[in-house]
């Protein structure tokens, strides 16, 4: 057997037992692998020396899990959130070089897992908890050009294009989850809050993470916006959803949104 | 000429590792320190803080790059992507050399996070020694690869520790990061000699040295880096230092981080233990007295 061959086998073998929840000496096959594999010591059996990597890796998965989604944790308990953890490191078993991607697809695992999918409050705290993730280190955007925006002739503004600053992470969530984490994250033990749909935006400002509740018709227009409308063709659609006979009406909102949005950092360029 | 002077590694004195609850008081007030170590997956990002706060950083310390995720021992291709990255950052920062562990740490089922031992093999070298030339060809820079804690031993291995260390770093000709604590835990745990160890290392080779606390659990230590360093692996390092002489050194604390000052005494204490080994040589090298005078 060539070298490249046994160091497989070994490493398979090992990837195998350390994601396993239980010790890897209550499978006889495993443990008698295990006993082939590692010498006993005076002081471990083979198993026990193994089982070390295996309980590593349980509390370093776990441990990452739980710092990023803190309100998950808290709406589930202790012994909740590892068996959630469980379940999606099974479904999921980490596959980046980074913990930091530990949980990348933990919100979509809530979302399509039983009982966690009728859980509403759970799918919004783990969808806004991962959008945090995302925001802090997102890639860096030059800030707005105020010369470019304050020079551009008003006709130029009919087919600009906004481009929003890459940090920006948009939420359509079925509760006021952001209030709810900020309180479990300042140590409360918050009650579930009543279902209100709620919008919010994560942004990563210049020294912290950031975090607001915008108007439903802003946060349509952001969305158009985000997904590469025009200025003006989003402003038309936004008027049209929201049944407003003249999409002029809508002019000084976006003006005022507009404002808002750019001093908050989220435009980073305009594309006439 | 050893690997040091071929590469010109320099002695950077005694460093910390740059970790987040000290980022606003070393970035702030950017108290005395002789360099920092990085975790350089943290910095392999796209964008945030965290590059902001580097180059903050270099603007003032000189800062070595650690990796955690390299898999030098694993059987899957190196990673080219996690390669181009880390060579992004190494290019950034460009620091004296980079380092990583002697270890796998997945497969391509699942990354593991952990820094997974090798069975110690003449087999095990040969697939490590070509990529570790590999990687040194790509980063285009000295890479010294670090001797981990371990907590099983292979039915299969053929050799000590040491010996295994030594000859990848004498066949891929790369740096070694001499972890003494790392040493002490190996040495409790699979029930080896820790001086033999320190005195096998080919002096030449050691870029660096790590200084970290660990944990008994009873049966066994564990690398935690959660505590002040022991006195059996200052001893150790007393005995590396005299052996090897002045080499960068850094305390690893990770888990339970102290205050600034307490790591600062840290690294004070490595510089005092580091001077009291070095003393002798030094004594040796003074000019003698003439008994009659000139």
């Amino acid at each position: 057997m060539s070298d490249s061959v046994g160091l497989t086998d070994i490493q398979s073998f090992m990837d195998t037992a350390i994601q396993r929840t239980v010790s890897v000496g209550n499978d006889p096959t495993i443990r008698a692998e295990t006993d082939q594999l590692v010498a006993p010591n005076p002081r471990l059996s083979p198993v026990e020396q193994l089982d070390i990597y295996r309980e590593q890796f349980w509390l370093r998965h776990i441990g990452a899990l739980k710092e990023d989604f803190v309100s998950v944790h808290h709406l589930l308990g202790d012994a909740g959130f590892e068996e959630l953890c469980a379940r999606y490191l099974a479904a999921h078993p980490p596959t980046s070089f980074t913990l930091r991607d530990v949980g990348d697809k933990f919100g979509d695992f809530v979302e399509q897992t039983e009982p966690y999918r009728s859980d509403a409050l759970l799918q919004d705290c783990a969808r806004l908890e991962w959008a945090f993730v995302e925001a802090f280190d997102a890639p860096d955007d030059a800030p707005l050009d105020a010369q470019t925006i304050a020079t551009a002739p008003e006709e130029a503004w009919t087919g600009a294009r906004v481009v929003l600053h890459r940090s920006l992470q948009r939420l359509r969530l079925v509760h006021p989850t952001h209030l709810y984490r900020a309180q479990v994250r300042d140590g409360e033990d918050p009650v579930r809050p009543a279902r209100i749909p709620t919008n919010v935006v994560v942004y990563r400002g210049p020294e912290k993470l950031m975090y607001i509740a915008i108007e439903p018709l802003a946060f349509r227009l952001l969305e158009l916006l985000a997904d590469g409308t025009a200025l003006a063709a989003a402003c038309e659609r936004v008027a049209e959803e929201a049944g407003l006979a003249d999409p002029s009406l809508l002019e000084p909102r976006v003006g005022a949104w507009f404002q808002a949005w750019t001093a908050y950092g989220w435009v980073s360029r305009v594309d006439f | 000429m050893g690997y040091r002077q071929r590469h010109a590694i320099v002695d950077l004195g005694v460093g910390v590792g740059f970790r987040q609850p000290h980022y606003s008081h070393v970035l702030g007030e950017k108290p005395p320190m002789d360099w920092f170590e990085i975790i350089s997956e943290n910095f392999m990002v796209r964008g945030g803080r965290a590059l902001a706060n580097l180059e903050s950083l270099r603007a003032h310390y000189r800062v070595v790059p650690h990796g955690v995720s390299l898999s030098i021992g694993g059987t899957e291709p190196l990673d080219r992507s996690y390669l181009s990255r880390l060579k992004s950052l190494v290019d950034r920062i460009d620091p004296p050399w980079a380092s990583d562990h002697l270890c796998w740490t997945g497969t391509a089922h699942a990354n593991l996070h952990d820094l997974l031992p090798l069975p110690l093999t003449r087999q095990a070298i040969d697939h490590v020694v070509a990529r570790v030339v590999e990687v040194q060809d790509f980063l285009e820079r000295p890479f010294a690869l670090e001797n981990v804690s371990s907590y099983l031993t292979f039915t299969s291995s053929t050799m000590p520790e040491w010996e295994f260390l030594c000859e990848i770093a004498e066949k891929a000709d790369c740096g070694i990061l001499l972890d003494c604590n790392n040493i002490f835990v190996s040495a409790f745990n699979h029930g080896f000699d820790a001086n033999a160890y320190v005195d096998a290392i080919p002096a030449d080779r050691v870029v660096q040295m790590h200084l970290a606390g660990h944990t008994d659990k009873g049966g066994y230590l564990l690398d935690t880096h959660s505590d002040h360093v022991r006195e059996e692996v200052w001893e150790l390092y007393r005995r590396a230092t005299r052996r090897i002489g002045p080499t960068s050194t850094l305390i690893e604390w990770d888990d339970d981080i102290p205050s600034w000052e307490e790591l600062a005494l840290e690294a004070s204490a490595a510089h005092r233990v580091r001077a009291e080994a070095l003393a002798p040589a030094a004594a040796k090298r003074a000019p003698l007295e003439e008994a009659r005078t000139g």
